[in-house]
């Protein structure tokens, strides 16, 4: 165990001791399924706000984005627009709907209308093939993290990481990992803030606006990498000023390269920008970690309020994104282009934050960055374990293979789930090891933009949606996302002339929608939807 | 304990208020397209086809920094007005 960085180490520790503190405390208020699965519903819209802040920011969002915006530029800021816009999307037009036609888990919502066990199970394997896809990047995330923060063998970083994810869910419950979720929102928060706040007075005089104009004239770290050989390196200087020396040597050598506001630099073509964003506006609305969310308050109300402080928490850490990544570049610019020259595109993107960390307040900020970090991955993880072992215990343990259980049994069913899970993301984290956690969580969110959010959005707003339709569209989205996921993990150009795009949404959301509108219009089974339309559109 | 497999039907004698419905759907998919048209628009103009259009420069800054705040200021402004029509009971 590497202990070079105490001080950094100690601050981790407190705040792992912390969460599982929360989630050991959150027992108490553990009782019956439903307060395991959903809290009871007795969550208050601002604390669910704060969770599902928490729980939607990943380690994508925290490292990612901003690592990303410090080597390439502003292109790298739509990953953060449309994590952002995907909220709007949901808070529109499924928020409201979805809390007052469900109960539990999205298979609630599509049984409501039209009963029966087939859509159930086909529910639960969605949400479990979903979330398992997602979690593993989680794990893969925090291994590779604290690899590179605290020097600790992968094998040991992983079994760590999965084992405290796990330990959250069975201790606390919906409760516990609530408030664990909106502890760690306001932590993320709180460190961009600390980091934009500590950057643009240490580097740029206290105005932020400076961090705008100093990228003005800076060449990204990923162009002047090309160029970077024939300029010559400016002598070591002291202070603040020495750390934009090799940027401005750079410029004055090339004033025709791109400087990092110039848009077009990174973003691929037309179609494949849109088939990116296109997946990010729908994934939320067909992520079940984060729908489920929706059930922990009263009503319909309580779940667009909780939505808007979400939305307003990300509108302001993604502003707060793109000027940290500004300042990263220029502050770590010498680092960053000797990563990219050593060829470490991918640890420069993750480690750029930690290293602006360290950089800005030495140990004690690098702490706090890596509790920041920590808390994106931890919080995103159970909440995927919650959705997942919520839809087993409820859809398949209750639903389908022991509908007179007790809620003891069902409680201890869902733990073991849980546990399960997390060993078979434990055991997968470590084959996919050197896999690149930015595609696995892009694929999760093209293969939930192409099943649950096309199938959810028509069930509460299209009356003449049939039980037939439903099935085709899950079915039919799942294969061609899945198909052109996996033809582009294995460099398939195309697939019957059909070119493979980075995201699998622009095929797979029309395909879903087409399968599910035609079937619908051919079969005749639409449920009880006066009904369900009646519960899902009440006042 | 309540048995939890039950279907999740409205209460009784809840019926449904098609005029209701009906407005509700308008007003979804009036913001929908309102922030859809922007946010494809900003995506749209920052490819590589479209840069010139998204270089325009604005007060020394490129169009696309706007277009993208844009995105932001209008999802919020649609938030909000999310929240407003729900706290009139009606839609």
């Amino acid at each position: 165990m590497n202990l070079e960085n105490p001080i950094a180490f100690a601050i981790l520790l407190v705040s792992l001791i912390a969460v599982v503190y929360v989630s050991w405390w959150g027992k108490k208020h553990t009782s019956t399924t439903t307060d395991f699965y959903v809290a009871g519903g007795k969550i208050s819209p601002r604390l669910n706000g704060w969770a599902m802040f928490g729980d939607y920011c990943s380690a994508a969002s925290f490292l990612g984005v901003a690592g990303a915006i410090a080597l390439a530029g502003v292109d790298s800021w739509w990953i953060a627009i449309g994590f952002f816009g995907a909220w709007v999307f949901v808070l529109v037009i499924l928020a409201g709907p979805l809390k007052s036609s469900g109960k539990f888990t999205v298979g609630d919502v599509l049984v409501g209308r039209y009963g029966g066990r087939s859509l159930k199970l086909l529910a639960m394997f969605t949400t479990v093939v979903i979330g398992t896809l997602y979690l593993v990047p989680q794990i893969v995330g925090a291994g590779h993290l604290f690899e590179l923060l605290l020097g600790w063998d992968y094998m040991i970083t992983v079994f760590v990481s999965a084992t405290v994810m796990g330990l959250m869910v069975v201790l606390g419950g919906m409760m516990g990992t609530t408030y664990n979720q909106a502890i760690q929102g306001v932590i993320l928060l709180a460190a961009m803030l600390l980091l934009f706040i500590i950057a643009t007075l240490m580097y740029f005089g206290g105005n932020p606006f400076s961090i705008i104009t100093q990228a003005m004239t800076t060449v990204p770290p990923t162009e002047a990498v090309k160029v970077i050989a024939q300029v010559a390196t400016p002598a070591v200087t002291e202070g603040t000023a020495g750390a934009f020396a090799l940027a401005e040597a750079v410029r004055a050598g090339f004033a025709d390269l791109p400087n990092a506001l110039t848009p077009g630099v990174a973003v691929p073509d037309v179609w494949s920008q849109i088939s990116l964003v296109m997946g990010l506006l729908l994934g939320v609305a067909g992520l079940p970690h984060i729908l489920i969310r929706f059930y922990t308050v009263k009503d319909a109300k309580d779940a667009k309020k909780g939505a808007e402080i979400t939305i307003i928490g990300l509108a302001v850490f993604y502003i707060a994104v793109l000027f940290v990544g500004f300042a990263t570049m220029t502050i770590l610019y010498p680092v960053l282009i000797e990563m990219l020259q050593a060829g470490q595109r991918g640890r420069a993107t993750n480690m750029a934050i930690p290293l602006l960390g360290m950089q800005l307040g030495g140990e004690v900020v690098l702490g706090i960055v890596a509790a920041g970090a920590m808390a994106a991955m931890l919080s995103t993880a159970v909440g995927l374990l919650i959705s997942m072992t919520t839809s087993l215990s409820h859809d398949v343990y209750a639903g389908v293979l022991r509908p007179n259980s007790t809620d003891r049994e069902r409680l201890v069913f869902a733990k073991l789930g849980a546990v399960v899970l997390t060993v078979i993301a434990l055991v997968a984290s470590i084959w996919l090891k050197d896999q690149n956690v930015a595609i696995l969580v892009a694929m999760c969110f093209g293969i939930a933009a192409s099943t649950f959010a096309p199938v959810l959005i028509l069930s509460v707003w299209w009356s003449g949606l049939t039980k037939e339709g439903v099935v085709a569209g899950l079915v039919v989205g799942l294969i061609v996302s899945l198909t052109f996921t996996f033809a582009r993990f294995a460099a398939v150009p195309e697939i019957a002339g059909i070119r493979v795009l980075g995201n699998p949404a622009l095929y797979g959301v029309p395909a879903a929608l087409l399968s599910i509108i035609l079937v619908s219009l051919m079969t005749k089974n639409v449920g009880n939807a006066r009904e369900f339309m009646a519960a899902a559109h009440r006042d | 304990m309540p048995n939890d497999t039950s279907k999740n039907q409205g209460p009784p004698g809840l019926e449904f208020n098609e005029q209701s419905y009906k407005k509700k759907l308008s007003f979804a998919l009036t913001m929908l397209l309102l922030f859809c048209v922007t946010y494809f628009t900003a995506a749209v103009i920052a490819t590589r086809d479209f840069k010139h259009i998204a270089s325009i420069p604005i007060l020394g800054l490129p169009l696309a920094l706007y277009t993208g705040v844009l995105v932001f200021v209008i999802g919020l402004i649609v938030t909000r007005m999310c929240l407003v029509q729900d706290k009139g009971g009606k839609s």
